[in-house]
Parts: C-alpha cells; structure tokens; sequence
C-alpha cells in the first residue's frame, strides 16, 4: 500500500465523521507522512497499521469526547480495542484460563471418584476436596477387613508366633541387662568378701592377708564400676525398650487415626 | 513492555515531551520522542494530541517549513498545570511503587 493509498483510504473511512475532525486528521497524517520522509512512507505505513484501524482509533476517541467514557480509564489505550502488538495476554483471560484449567482438573477428580462407585459428578470444587478423602477412607477400611478375613487362618498362628517371639525377646534384653546389674553386684560383694577374708588373716599371715584383702579390693572396685556402667546401660536402654514396645502397640491404631 | 501504559500517563507523557521545545514541536516528532519512552503503536498519537488540544492542553499553530505548513503543537498554560499535577502524582505514586519493588532491601 502507497502513501496515496493509505490516505485516500483514511479519507474514505473518516467520512463519517464531522468535516472539521477529518481535516484535522488529514492533516495530521500527512504531516505526519512528510516529516517521515519519502524513504520511510513503507516503515510509517507499517508501524501505523491499516487505515481502518487508523481510522477507529480517531473514532473512537471522538466517541469517548463525547461520552467520557472508555478511554479515560486505567486500562487506557494501550490494551483497549486496537493496539495490536506488543500488548502482553490480558491478564483476566489468562486467570480465567488458569481457573478454566482447574476447574477442569478438579471435575476430573470428581468423576474418577464417581467410577468407583462412591459420589456423583455433580460434586463441586470445595465439597468435593471435603467429601474426596472420607470415600478413601472407607474403602481402605473395607480393603482392611476384606484382607483380614482373607488372612485369618493362617494368619492368626503366624500373628501369635510373632507376638510371642516379640515379648521373649523384650524379656530376653530385660533379663540381660538385669543380669549384668546383678552380676555387677555380686562381684562387687565378693570383692568385699575377699577383702574381709583378708584382714581376718592379717595376724595369722600378714603377707597372705595383704594379698588377699588387696585383690578383694580390686574386684570390688571392679564390681562397683561394672555396678554403675550397667545401671547406666539398663537406664539408656530400657525406655528406648520400652518406647518401642508402645510404638508397636500404638502402631496400628495410631495408622487407623491418621488414615 | 509487560505494563500498560493508562491514558492518564499517556497523557503526561505527550505534555512532557511537547513541553521540552519552547518553540512547540511537530507530530511526527512528537510521536517519536514518545516512543522512545514507551512502546505505543503510532496510531495511538493522534487521539491523544487532538484531545489535548479540544481540552485546551495543548494549542496548535502552523508554520512554514519546506515549503509547506507544519502544524506544531505546543503546551498552553493549563497543559503545564496538568503536566504539573502529573508529576507530582506520578511522583507519588512511582514512590510508592518503588517502595514497594525495593522496600524490602533498605529498610
């Protein structure tokens, strides 16, 4: 398209509007043209578009003279009706896309739940988030006594076997830990045996007696020591034993709670 | 640009640019200086020159250049008032903005 072209164009278009705002234009147009410079005519009439757009813009703004409206608000010229490039993706649409997306994804939810029997399609956003996990919940209860009943004969011996194997072993390290304590102590009491044995003898033989009382000494003190590293092992180990005794009776309740 | 640029900025923007020649300047000039700052299609200058002038921001004579009439456009007394306002709004308001953006460094 020439500049003659594009003018006579604009021209044709604007007839609608009054004589004196069309002269204007033209004018302002051809200004336009001319300080562009012939060898920009091609740039100038890319950049402004088609005539017709040319020509809605001036309508337009001649309309909101009139009426005051539109053009002065915020979102303003550059988004409205005509400004074609470079105008990034109106927000709202774009939410609105987003919203469609998850709208979609969430009626999708509603009916996978439907195929398996439990709700309607009709379910909404919210209810439907409330309403998801109670059908879940059912249905692994179900699942849970349909296994149950399923594993009962087999399972009750095997079930029975593990709890006892379970509260041997608790004892077991009950009664390995309570006898290293009593271990301790009786070498510490027959430390203070000997060393007894010992002073009695100091008059018969003293050289026997020193020897006597003296490793007396030393196993009691090996005793005492032994005494208070086991109380001290039983004092780690024992709620740790315990604790974990209650977390395995808690386990299958607590689950059943969380689920 | 990812920000739309409102007509009331438009506005100032066109005010400021013509503003800066004493002499008054010319549309095409006019919208170039513009579009440096803003990324607005040329179609967009007219409308808003010719508003100006009918709310009297702007008046407009002719002058002979290359030997034809070139209209110029120029700032009236009420168009530096309006420019006026428009500065210190945006001020205000570009303050606040920045506050905002940058706020959570300085302070």
């Amino acid at each position: 398209m020439s500049r003659k072209e594009f003018m006579d164009r604009l021209e044709a278009l604007l007839a609608v509007i009054p004589a004196e705002e069309r002269s204007e234009a033209l004018q302002f147009y051809t200004d336009y043209f001319e300080d562009a410079g012939e060898e920009n005519e091609a740039q100038v009439i890319k950049e402004l578009g088609s005539p017709e757009q040319v020509a809605a813009m001036i309508k337009a703004d001649l309309k909101g003279d009139n009426s005051d409206s539109g053009e002065f608000t915020e979102h303003g010229y550059s988004d409205s009706r005509f400004d074609q490039k470079n105008n990034p993706v109106p927000r709202p649409n774009r939410y609105k896309r987003a919203e469609g997306g998850y709208t979609y994804h969430s009626t999708d939810g509603g009916q996978s739940y439907g195929k398996q029997g439990y709700g309607s399609d009709s379910y909404k956003n919210g209810e439907e988030y409330k309403e998801g996990p109670r059908t879940s919940k059912t249905l692994k209860i179900v699942l849970i006594i349909l296994i149950a009943l399923a594993v009962i004969p087999v399972g009750w011996p095997i079930l029975l076997g593990i709890v006892g194997i379970c509260i041997g072993l608790v004892c077991a390290s009950f009664g390995l830990f309570a006898g290293l304590v009593i271990g301790a102590l009786v070498l510490m009491g027959a430390g203070l045996f000997i060393f007894i044995l010992g002073l009695t003898k100091i008059i018969a033989a003293l050289p026997v007696a020193l020897l006597t009382s003296g490793s007396g000494l030393i196993i009691f003190i090996l005793g005492l020591i032994a005494v208070v590293a086991s109380v001290r092992l039983c004092f780690i180990v024992y709620p740790a034993i315990f604790r974990c005794i209650v977390n395995i009776c808690r386990w299958p309740f607590h689950r059943k709670a969380v689920s | 640009m990812v920000f739309n640029t409102g007509a009331a900025l438009l506005d100032a923007i066109v005010l400021a640019v013509v503003s800066r020649e004493s002499e008054g300047t010319y549309g095409y000039k006019i919208t170039q200086d513009v579009r440096r700052a803003i990324d607005v299609s040329e179609s967009t200058l007219y409308p808003v020159l010719r508003r100006l002038q009918k709310d009297e921001c702007l008046e407009v004579y002719d002058r002979q250049f290359d030997g034809r009439n070139r209209r110029y456009y120029k700032v009236t007394e009420k168009g530096m008032a309006q420019l006026n306002l428009y500065r210190v709004e945006w001020k205000t308001y570009s303050n606040k903005i920045n506050e905002i953006f940058e706020g959570g460094v300085t302070a």
